[in-house]
């Protein structure tokens, strides 16, 4: 019996759910995402401009 | 017969049609294929899909479907500076003076992130070491708790709004007459005094708080009395030739350790044992002093007033000893204190009491007495008297005072801020940086007052129990990302630098106070504070007559860390033996006495959060992540008690259920319980750990920490107590003195040594090995630990653990036995329980030529290297855990999870702690071997400068971190081929020893063994 959904169809919807489980990962599950040590902005250091280093 | 078998033809048939002939068998049987099978061939009607676009479809769909399942994360990119930073170079670390802990250190630091503290080389009491404490301080600054900006009652706020609200608050109440209270902890910064002092000003109801949980505050108050001043003098303990110490841990928690222990053992010199001191320690509960101690003598804090003042009468009245006159009236009150009734009456030991007297009477001058903090201010007084008596103030330096700039308040003070919040005279309160709810006495009622004041505010650095329940809690940056100042000794003033600008929105606490003080929320700048500690600093500039001008000076300044002062005055100290008239000596019970001390790693509770800190074992009993009571071995038969086991202690109607630790050594009916521990508003790796003492202090003497007439019960119930060294009883016969029989641990006396210096070795044999010896040409590494001069103290651990990014692995894995220390302090006990002989062994891999580990590694994962090292390939290891079975001194470490992720639900597995790792070592995951690595980064790094240089590698060039941080010095570290090396001489002094050398792996750890300076030969 033949397929009633053909190759080009199938993977392009698998394709598309698979992009669209990217996008909900990203939005709101991260969202829900148990990050309890609040770190949620990328974390910059900066040497302090006045600091006067030495040798050891 | 022919063998041809004549065959009938038969028909085959495979279907009952085909059998009967169906014309629709033949007629399948005339086609070669079936209908519709070779119908016309139309490529139109193909699909147009192409297996090349198949194939790109299907991967395109399988990476989107690993994108969307994965939890992948942008690591970020790794881009060369385009624009270098000025100063930064890659791969190659800076070096910052700044202040940590109170004390002055070097920071390394890497692409703007400091990765290690250790001490300031330059600086004339540090001199580049480090206590246990502070390096761990870095674990603060990459707390993933820690407070990242302002909270209005638990809501996020603006710095500028909350600025504003709170000027508002502070100027009414100023126009309310409403008292503003500032809580602090000691000052030691004259910019924050100047602070301070200011804030008054500009808001004159303020009134000033500040309270220290285990001070020196009692010593300070018997110097005022004693000699109108509260700034003490630093001891010259490198001169003192006895010392006796009087529940004083003056190398453990008191005082400038780090100076005490570098002028300590400065007299503990193999190299000239003819000129090794000798400590006398008196004390109830067992310290660290107390196991290092040459004669140690059991007796409870409650019973050491009576003990000067008979030592007074036997040395003033009986051996005549006067380098001053004492009045009348002071002779009297010493003679009702007979010395040989109180030997007699806490049933000591006489001799060791007669030798104390006799060698103080003998080194009159050249010795010293020194009282406890814990103790009372009489104790203290009495031994400044003694001191003066014997003519001990010669070892005062009076050109290096321990400085004091305000007093604590008192408890009349303290009760006064209670009431008055109570009746709702406060208008607004400041936590300036401590946690008063909880190191303050629960009597006092504080918590209780804080309800009633409308307005409080704590600028902390972490949530603790007191910003729980304030209006404001201000986010406070780190000490490595502030500016300040500690004069603390009269001939050293030290500077702090920010090294990093704050990582996020918080504020350094006095820049906040600045910008109330400046009376504007838009006056805030990040700069304004090193400008006004930079203006402060021109008073010491002024001082000093120097010929650069006030920029330079200022720079150079920073860059050393501190600078040599020249007082304007020196304090003048005059004796006022009247002091002495006020002691009037209690008398002790027979019930128990609560002692409670200092935390020798998590302060005053500052520090629980710190799991560094929290894993470090005690130096005395081995626990880890607790707290707990100390009890000596007879009072736990009595009590019916055995280790775990909980005790109820009431005192005075307030009690305390704790489990209880053996201490063998301790004085009976005396329970020790740290401070520090049971903090309930604190981050997940300090959660549940320990058990408050504070409960049980008393409200009206906040600077009591004997506590007397403790009844202690036995409730039921037991609480798992880890320790990283097994307690069995002293007199198992399987274990006792196991440690001395295999020469694990070798000890001698100093009269000994004199008499015969080749005693360790006189019944040595030659040991054969069966392999061929190699010859190492070059730089052969080894390293010596001088046991005469290691106090157990365990800076070489905390160091470790920082430089070679040790994981923490919690309380359930340290009860394992899998705390992953690479260097770690084993401690013996030799003798009887109740007065047992400490030994102390740093403990680590000692690199053997014939190292049993590498021959079992099926992979080959340990080798050793040309220079002598035994190395560790992290990646080809599969996990055997053979090695570790084989090493004989159990050195070997194994990541049985990636500790990382497994400590506290992965509390130390993110972006923030992460930078905490040093670069330079490798960070090791699940399933791998680790240990001690002579910490091959520094030899590398040594050697690549060497080579550039143009030169050998000498081995002075490197120096461990256990080294480096050792305030002792009693780890050298070096090229055992050059013979005029320090490592060869002590390789090769008499008293230097191989632990199980029996077994001839050859370890190129040398121990010198611990000579005790008794009186005779024997220990």
């Amino acid at each position: 019996m033949k397929n009633k959904i053909d190759r080009k169809k199938f993977f392009v919807t698998a394709s598309l759910s698979a992009f669209g489980l990217t996008l909900l990962n990203n939005t709101p599950l991260k969202y829900f995402n148990n990050n309890k040590n609040g770190i949620e902005k990328k974390i910059t250091l900066n040497i302090h401009p006045s600091a006067v280093k030495r040798n050891k | 017969m022919s063998l041809k078998k004549t065959v009938e033809k038969k028909d085959f048939w495979k279907n009952l049609k085909e059998y009967y002939n169906d014309p629709a068998v033949l007629k399948a049987k005339a086609n070669e294929f079936a209908d519709g099978v070779t119908d016309e061939f139309n490529p139109d009607t193909l699909n147009t899909v192409s297996r090349r676009r198949f194939i790109a479809l299907l991967s395109a769909s399988a990476a989107f479907a690993a994108t969307a399942c994965s939890d992948y994360q942008d690591k970020g990119e790794i881009i060369p500076y385009t624009k270098r930073p000025e100063g930064v170079l890659p791969g190659k670390p800076n070096f910052y003076a700044t202040i940590v802990n109170g004390k002055s250190v070097l920071v390394r630091v890497r692409e703007g992130r400091p990765i290690n503290i250790e001490g300031n080389p330059d600086h004339p009491i540090y001199m580049g070491k480090i206590d246990a404490q502070s390096p761990a301080v870095l674990l603060n600054l990459y707390d993933p708790e820690r407070l990242k900006e302002p909270y209005k009652k638990k809501r996020k706020i603006d710095w500028e709004k909350a600025d504003s609200e709170i000027l508002d608050l502070l100027g009414e109440a100023v126009v309310k007459n409403k008292e503003i209270a500032i809580i602090t902890d000691r000052i030691a910064s004259p910019a924050t005094l100047k602070l301070i002092n200011n804030f008054k000003e500009k808001f004159p109801t303020t009134k000033w708080y500040s309270y220290q949980s285990s001070g020196d505050e009692n010593k300070r108050i018997a110097w005022q009395s004693s000699y109108g001043s509260r700034n003490v003098p630093s001891i010259k303990l490198d001169k003192a030739q006895i010392i006796l110490s009087l529940e004083s841990d003056f190398l453990g928690r008191e005082g400038n350790t780090i100076e005490n222990t570098r002028l300590f053992t400065q007299r503990k010199d193999v190299m000239n044992s003819n000129n090794f001191n000798r400590l006398y320690s008196v004390e109830g509960a067992m310290s660290l002093t107390g196991i290092n101690s040459d004669y140690r003598i059991r007796l409870r804090a409650d019973a050491q007033l009576e003990f000067v003042l008979s030592l007074l009468n036997e040395i003033v009245l009986k051996k005549n000893v006067q380098q001053i006159t004492l009045t009348a009236s002071i002779k009297s009150l010493i003679s009702k204190y007979q010395l040989k009734n109180f030997i007699n009456k806490y049933k000591l030991d006489s001799i060791k009491i007669n030798y104390l007297v006799d060698d103080l009477v003998k080194y009159q001058g050249q010795s010293i007495v020194l009282a406890g903090e814990i103790l009372p201010v009489d104790v203290h007084s009495a031994v400044i008297m003694l001191n003066e008596v014997l003519g001990n103030s010669a070892l005062y330096d009076y050109n290096s005072v321990n400085l004091d700039f305000h007093p604590m308040s008192t408890s009349d003070e303290l009760k006064g801020l209670v009431s008055s919040a109570s009746k709702g005279n406060i208008g607004v309160l400041i936590n300036f940086g401590i946690n008063p709810i909880f190191n303050m006495p629960k009597e006092l009622g504080l918590e209780e007052a804080f309800q009633k004041i409308p307005n409080t505010i704590s600028i902390v650095e972490s949530e603790n129990e007191t910003s729980d329940k304030s209006t404001y809690t201000l986010a406070a940056s780190n000490e490595l990302e502030s500016w300040g100042d500690n004069y603390v000794r009269s001939d050293i003033y030290e500077l702090q630098q920010p090294l990093i600008a704050p990582i996020f929105n918080t504020r350094q606490k006095e820049n906040i106070l600045l910008t109330w003080i400046n009376g504007s929320a838009e006056a805030y700048s990040m700069d304004a504070i090193h400008h006004f500690v930079m203006e402060n600093f021109k008073d010491i500039y002024n001082l000093q007559n120097s010929p650069v001008d006030f920029k330079s000076y200022w720079y150079n300044a920073l860059h050393d860390g501190f600078v040599k002062v020249i007082p304007s005055a020196q304090i003048k100290y005059s004796f006022n033996q009247s002091s002495f008239d006020k002691i009037s000596s209690t008398e002790t019970t027979s019930e128990y006495l609560v002692q409670l001390q200092k935390s020798y790693f998590i302060g005053d509770g500052k520090f629980a959060n710190n799991g560094w800190l929290q894993e470090i074992p005690h130096p005395v009993s081995k626990v880890a992540w607790d707290n707990y009571a100390a009890l000596s071995p007879n009072s736990a038969k009595e009590l019916g008690v055995e280790n775990n086991d909980y005790v109820k202690v009431v005192v005075n109607g307030k009690f305390l259920e704790i489990p209880v630790m053996l201490q063998p050594g301790m004085a009976d009916k005396l329970l020790s319980i740290e401070l520090g521990y049971g903090r309930t508003v604190i981050g997940d790796a300090g959660k549940n750990s320990g058990f408050n003492a504070v409960v049980l202090m008393s409200g009206t003497e906040v600077s009591n920490y004997l506590l007397t007439n403790a009844a202690v019960t036995k409730p039921g119930g037991s609480y798992k107590l880890v320790s990283t060294q097994e307690h069995h009883p002293l007199d198992d016969n399987s274990v006792k003195d196991f440690h001395k029989i295999r020469k694990i641990i070798q000890e001698g006396t100093v009269e000994e040594y004199k008499k015969n210096s080749k005693f360790l070795h006189e019944d040595e044999h030659n040991l054969i090995g069966i392999t061929r010896e190699h010859k190492y040409e070059g730089v052969k590494w080894g390293m010596s630990i001088d046991l005469n001069k290691c106090t157990s103290c365990a800076s070489c651990v905390t160091s470790c653990n920082v430089e070679n990014n040790i994981p923490v692995v919690g309380k359930d894995q340290v009860a394992n036995g899998r705390e992953m220390h690479w260097i770690r302090i084993d401690r013996y006990y030799s003798g009887t329980p109740d007065d047992p002989e400490v030994s102390g062994q740093p403990m680590l891999c000692q690199h053997c030529d014939n190292a049993p580990c590498e021959n079992v590694c099926p992979v080959n994962a340990t080798n050793h290297s040309p220079d002598g090292l035994n190395q560790m390939a992290y990646n080809r290891c599969v996990g055997t855990r053979y090695c570790a079975n084989n090493c004989p001194y159990k050195v070997r470490r194994f990541n049985f999870y990636n500790f990382r992720d497994h400590f506290a639900d992965a509390y130390y597995e993110n972006e923030l702690t992460s930078l905490v790792n040093n670069p330079e070592v490798t960070v090791r995951s699940r399933g791998v071997m680790e240990k001690c690595t002579f910490c091959v980064q520094r030899i590398m790094e040594a050697r690549e400068t060497a080579i550039a240089e143009g030169r050998e590698l000498k081995g002075s060039d490197v120096k461990t971190a256990c080294q480096s941080a050792c305030p002792a010095d009693a780890i050298v570290f070096g090229d055992t081929n050059d013979k005029e090396s320090k490592i060869s001489k002590y390789r090769e002094h008499e008293l230097g020893y191989h632990v199980l050398e029996e077994l001839y792996v050859k370890p190129n750890v040398t121990y010198l063994a611990k000579l005790r300076n008794t009186h005779s030969e024997e220990a």
